[in-house]
């Protein structure tokens, strides 16, 4: 009652106040006709706010999201399932789910009289062309009455996360290593084709050949050690962005980081497909530099998911601890915003890695409004594959041309 | 479904409602003409038009003013048709369509609701107000969707015939607009959450809208019929204090509206019917008891002099006192004789025959009186005077003419009401008036004049006069022509109270009796013929002054009131008030007025309560009874805490386990978590959080622990162990724990658990475990 009395709405304030002037007015004047209306219309709001406060009833929600990862622009559907344990409520309930305005219009919908153990499942659809990680919820609930006197706000507050990865462009096949003599498809192979020098080996289980056993090891070891006769071989490819807020221009969804990060999910998405383990450097590296299983396309999606909700860093150097990792090689490819001469030094020991190393330099400034050109020149100077990229190009030609400068190192 | 326009349904529904609800309002007016049926058959017809243009035109999505401007036009056309005759008002039809509406204002100026028809016909200027209302209220209602503020025409409509007939208006008429109004919002609100969100009920979906299930109706209903009901009979419990502030809303307050039956007509018929019965009876220590007066009639509209609006509350009551003498000044000399009436069944009269003025009234029954005019009416429809018998105490009051000469001006001590005259007075009136009183230099003498001129130059006769004291017939009567100057006292009265309001000078007409038979010593009687009208002017300082303006030669025999002489104002001067029938006893006049009365204050025990008292003692009595009445309340307020109190007291004069008890109790009371069920340790501990943190020995903790200690050796230790006598510090200890909990418990909890305590009725009710369980009505499901 106390809660439904602070909850009167600015018509059931006003009719209190109207109501005790009036009847105010008519004991001090004597008017009967005035004191029947005053009474009426104080006593609307009271009895509303009095039958409001009293509903007990007892409404549970259960959201879910599916899929709970989206690409840019495709569809998710939001289901709630909704019950009512306790009694009918008094008032009608307006529900409106708190959907980030990325995500679309706020679904709201309209309860009024449900039962004792009612159930309802509805749903609703968001499409987001913005990356990133929206929360879906909390549920917003408004319980008001037949004449708009009383309004209760309540919400629950469970939420529910929908991830909208970037926008991704296939790309079509170019050779990607510097080797002349490749079908130019790195795809993984047996091992035994390649060299044997360096041995790998491990404990003889029942069933292994005999002929297979490697007998200094044995000898090393003290007991039977055999030669493994395959190892996977890793085709491993090392996507570096430069979030850098520095290196960037724009703002939200039309700035050039928005690009970039659109390029690296394509390129990273490319390069799953054909096999390759990639993993996603970011300019404060770590968080990111993780090897994803190259098992299946699906599993794509924590290396989109890491680019969905990418921010703008604010440091101004790349960061270079990654290089110092062991177990490199493989192959790079850099999307790279402005490039200053602070970024020289990292630059070139990434060039040390690997034999070529691609790049995608974005024309940042062109997403300002004014093209100074990119830094692919600088770039393919320095020994990099790179081509330029601005807000109008294809991705798929600027890739395409990236595979026909195998060896060129020239730039455009 | 997609429609290219509102649906016309729910706009038709609206526009219907809204119209509906506001003929409804407009049934209150049907007493301001005595032909309703004239403006609220019209009226229908009216909101017919302007809902069905209404509903189409918002249909047609006219805007809202375009709608109101169609609605106009063409419901202005229908109200000229009826009106005038024709539907466009131009040329003839224009011409009489200003007559209708010139003849409607001059009948509202000119006549008291109810207005007869046949006189002056109202309707148009009613048939436009109702118009009025019916197009705002459809504008706001249907064309803002601003239903609350609808509520304001509806309002007026519904109070503005209190201001003009001064009666109660039936409740269902409230009733019905109050729920019409409620209809409204409701599909306000309905159109609002429709707009809103879509509804996740399915199933056929009403072409109103949303808010269609059953669940939300049926508190609508009940949120509706509760409001309604309420607004219906609380205002029978509130009380109206009225307080004039501004001089509006005249007639009774709430419930005490009554009919008023004119003592003029009553007058008329009894002086005609031939046989002078006996009416009533008076028993008096006065020794000549003369003016009985009945009712004042204190209005004047062009037709009638009628009693006009009176104010009786509930507490003017004839239950002895009477309020102070009206205008009356202190220094005027005074005598006051009891009088016992006894009225016989021949009476019957809704008005309480009195002496004016009065001291004192007791009479059963709910009379009630008007401060103003001193007069007594019945509030109750089944009460007369038939049969009935009452005492009062009267008042003479011996005014000198020099004194009433000398009166200053009374302007602001009566109503403006004692002055008013309707509007198109004949100018003979005036003229007269004037010519009379020309010599005349004061009030007193002015009227003094008019009452010597009626009693030089007219004519006594009942007979050869048609009845009426309206303007026509006092023209008649004033006049010099074949019939004129001819009347009986009504006319007298009536035109002398006319001429005198003209000069400026405050009048009304008395209706009562003249002068009663004496049957045996210290009885009279006043019979049918005895029945007379008489003007009163008011002098300042003398109050309302009788005059007598009928001629000595009044036909049948009351001797004493024909030999009654005036003299000449300027040289003796008369007193009025004086009683005609002391110039029987004293031929010499009123001026050497021997005093063969004694003068009773001091034996008449209604007057001494008069002149002591300063408080009534109906006002002791209900101040007392108030009194009494909030201290019981308070006492039943507080008998809760009180009982829980002395039950602590003893609880905690026990032993350790009462004062344990005790604890639990308190804390319960006061909302705090208990834990029961447990051992004393940890619902110590639980309790523990809950008490001030305060240092030092006598703290409520420490306390705490202490007493957990002792309950748990008493409870769990080898009966045989130490018995040292610890209950006194065991009850001190219990004492500043509850204390502590108190103190440390929110303002509103120690008020519940000092007022209306949790535990007051089931003391031993083991307490609920943990902390208590919020009602949460929205649940988070996680999967």
């Amino acid at each position: 009652m106390r809660e439904a009395l602070a909850g009167l709405t600015l018509r059931g304030r006003s009719f209190v106040a109207a109501g005790i002037a009036a009847i105010v007015c008519a004991v001090l004047l004597g008017q009967p006709a005035l004191t029947r209306a005053g009474v009426l219309v104080l006593a609307l709001p009271l009895v509303t706010a009095l039958v409001l406060g009293r509903s007990r009833y007892r409404l549970a929600l259960l959201r879910s999201v599916s899929p709970s990862l989206v690409g840019a622009g495709q569809p998710a559907r939001v289901t709630l399932s909704l019950t009512n344990d306790g009694r009918t409520p008094s008032g009608v309930l307006l529900l409106e789910d708190k959907v980030p305005y990325a995500l679309g219009t706020r679904p709201r919908f309209v309860l009024e009289g449900v039962r004792s153990g009612w159930h309802r499942q509805v749903s609703y659809q968001v499409r987001s062309d913005v990356r990133g990680r929206h929360e879906v919820g909390p549920m917003q609930v408004r319980i008001t009455d037949p004449f708009g006197l009383v309004e209760l706000g309540r919400a629950f507050r469970s939420t529910s996360f929908l991830t909208v990865t970037p926008r991704t462009v296939p790309l079509p096949a170019v050779p990607l290593s510097g080797s002349s003599h490749g079908s130019g498809d790195q795809r993984p192979r047996a091992f035994a084709t390649g060299s044997a020098e360096d041995v790998t080996v491990r404990e003889y289980r029942r069933g292994d050949d005999l002929r297979r056993v490697h007998w200094p090891s044995s000898a090393r070891m003290g007991e039977l050690m055999v030669r493994r006769e395959e190892q996977p071989w890793q085709a491993r490819a090392t996507i570096v962005i430069d979030n850098r807020a520095s290196a960037h221009r724009g703002q939200g969804a039309g700035s050039s980081l928005e690009a970039a990060v659109s390029v690296a999910a394509s390129v990273a998405t490319h390069l799953a497909h054909r096999g390759f383990q990639v993993r996603l450097v970011t300019a404060n590296a770590v968080e990111h530099a993780v090897w994803h299983d190259r098992d299946a396309d699906r599993n794509t999606g924590p290396l989109l998911e890491a680019l969905a909700v990418l921010q703008p860093s604010p440091v101004t150097t790349l960061d270079a601890g990654w290089l110092a990792e062991p177990g490199h090689g493989g192959l790079v490819v850099a999307v790279l915003g402005a490039v200053g001469e602070a970024d020289a030094p990292v630059l070139r020991r990434m060039q040390s890695l690997t034999a070529v190393p691609l790049a995608l330099a974005l024309d940042v400034d062109a997403w300002a409004g004014r093209a100074t050109g990119s830094a692919a020149p600088v770039l393919a100077a320095r020994g990099w594959r790179a081509v330029g990229l601005g807000p109008q190009d294809p991705l798929d030609v600027a890739w395409q041309e990236l595979g026909s400068r195998v060896g060129a190192g020239a730039a455009r | 479904m997609s429609r290219p326009s509102p649906a016309l349904g729910p706009a038709l529904v609206t526009a219907s409602v809204a119209a509906a609800t506001t003929w409804v309002a407009l049934l209150s007016w049907r007493g301001l003409t005595d032909r309703p049926s004239d403006v609220l058959v019209p009226l229908v017809v009216l909101a017919g038009v302007v809902a069905g243009v209404g509903a189409l035109g918002r249909w047609a999505r006219l805007g809202p003013f375009g709608v109101l401007v169609l609605q106009v036009v063409l419901a202005g056309m229908v109200l000229s048709y009826v009106v005038s005759g024709s539907p466009v008002p131009v040329g003839a039809a224009w011409a009489d369509l200003r007559a209708e509406v010139d003849l409607a204002m001059e009948g509202a100026r000119a006549y008291a609701p109810p207005v007869p028809a046949e006189e002056a016909d109202v309707s148009p200027l009613l048939l436009g107000g109702g118009l009025l209302c019916l197009l705002l209220v459809d504008l706001l209602a249907a064309g803002l969707r601003r239903v609350p503020l609808a509520g304001i025409p509806l309002l007026v409509a519904y109070s503005l015939p209190v201001g003009l007939l001064g009666t109660d208006l039936i409740w269902w008429v409230f009733a019905l607009t109050a729920l019409g109004f409620l209809v409204l919002l409701f599909g306000q609100e309905a159109g609002d959450v429709d707009r809103w969100g879509r509804s996740l009920e399915e199933g056929p979906r009403g072409a109103s809208g949303s808010l269609q299930s059953a669940g939300v109706r049926m508190s609508a209903v009940s949120i509706g019929l509760s409001a309604t009901a309420l607004a219906v009979v609380v205002p029978l419990a509130i009380p109206t204090l009225e307080v004039r502030l501004l001089d509006i809303g005249r007639g009774g307050p709430g419930g005490d509206g009554i009919e008023i039956e004119n003592p003029m007509v009553d007058l008329r018929r009894d002086l005609n019917r031939g046989a002078d019965v006996p009416l009533l009876r008076l028993t008096t220590d006065d020794p000549a008891p003369s003016y009985l007066r009945t009712s004042v009639l204190t209005r004047f509209t062009a037709n009638e002099w009628s009693s006009g609006d009176r104010q009786i509350p509930t507490e003017n009551l004839p239950d002895g006192r009477m309020p102070d003498l009206v205008g009356v000044d202190e220094s005027v000399p005074r005598s006051t004789f009891r009088y016992e009436v006894e009225v016989l069944d021949s009476l019957t009269s809704r008005w309480l025959p009195t002496m004016a003025p009065v001291t004192a009234v007791r009479a059963e029954g709910d009379w009630r009186y008007d401060a103003s005019t001193m007069d007594f009416l019945s509030a109750d429809k089944e009460l007369d005077t038939a049969g009935m018998s009452y005492s009062m105490t009267g008042v003479q009051l011996d005014l000198s003419a020099q004194q009433l000469a000398d009166a200053p001006s009374s302007a602001g001590q009566v109503s403006a009401d004692f002055t008013a005259l309707p509007p198109g007075m004949p100018p003979l009136i005036r003229q007269l008036a004037n010519d009379v009183t020309r010599q005349a230099p004061t009030r007193f003498e002015k009227a003094v004049a008019l009452q010597d001129w009626f009693r030089e130059n007219f004519t006594y006769s009942l007979d050869r006069v048609p009845p009426g004291n309206g303007t026509d017939e006092l023209v008649n009567f004033l006049s010099t022509e074949e019939g004129g100057r001819t009347g009986y006292c009504e006319q007298f009265a009536a035109a002398m109270a006319v001429m005198a309001r003209q000069l400026g000078i405050p009048a009304r007409v008395a209706v009562g009796f003249l002068v009663p038979d004496e049957v045996e010593d210290g009885v009279f009687e006043y019979s049918a013929h005895d029945l007379h009208a008489w003007p009163e002017v008011f002098i300042a300082g003398a109050g309302w002054v009788r005059f007598e303006p009928t001629p000595a030669d009044r036909a049948d025999g009351v001797p004493s009131y024909t030999r009654q002489s005036v003299d000449g104002p300027d040289t003796d001067p008369t007193s009025p008030t004086g009683r005609p029938q002391d110039d029987t006893a004293n031929p010499g006049g009123p001026d050497d007025e021997t005093p063969d009365r004694t003068p009773e204050q001091a034996e008449d025990p209604l007057a001494a309560t008069q002149d002591e008292g300063g408080v009534s003692s109906a006002w002791v009595v209900r101040a007392v009874g108030s009194v009494a009445a909030l201290l019981l309340l308070v006492a039943l307020a507080a008998l809760p805490g009180a009982w829980r109190r002395r039950r602590r007291v003893r609880r905690l004069a026990g032993d350790l386990e009462s004062v344990w008890a005790e604890l639990r109790d308190t804390a319960v009371d006061l909302g705090v978590p208990w834990q029961s069920g447990r051992s004393p340790r940890v619902t110590g501990s639980a309790l523990r959080e809950h008490l001030p943190q305060v240092g030092g020995l006598d703290a409520p903790r420490p306390a705490l622990d202490r007493l957990v200690a002792r309950l748990e050796q008493q409870r769990y230790a080898r009966a045989d162990s130490e018995e040292a006598d610890v209950t006194e510090e065991v009850r001190r200890d219990g004492v500043r724990v509850v204390s502590g909990l108190v103190s440390a418990a929110e303002p509103r909890a120690r008020r519940r658990a000092h007022w209306l305590p949790r535990t007051l009725v089931r003391p031993t009710r083991p307490a609920a475990s943990g902390s208590p369980v919020v009602d949460r009505e929205l649940v988070d499901q996680v999967r």
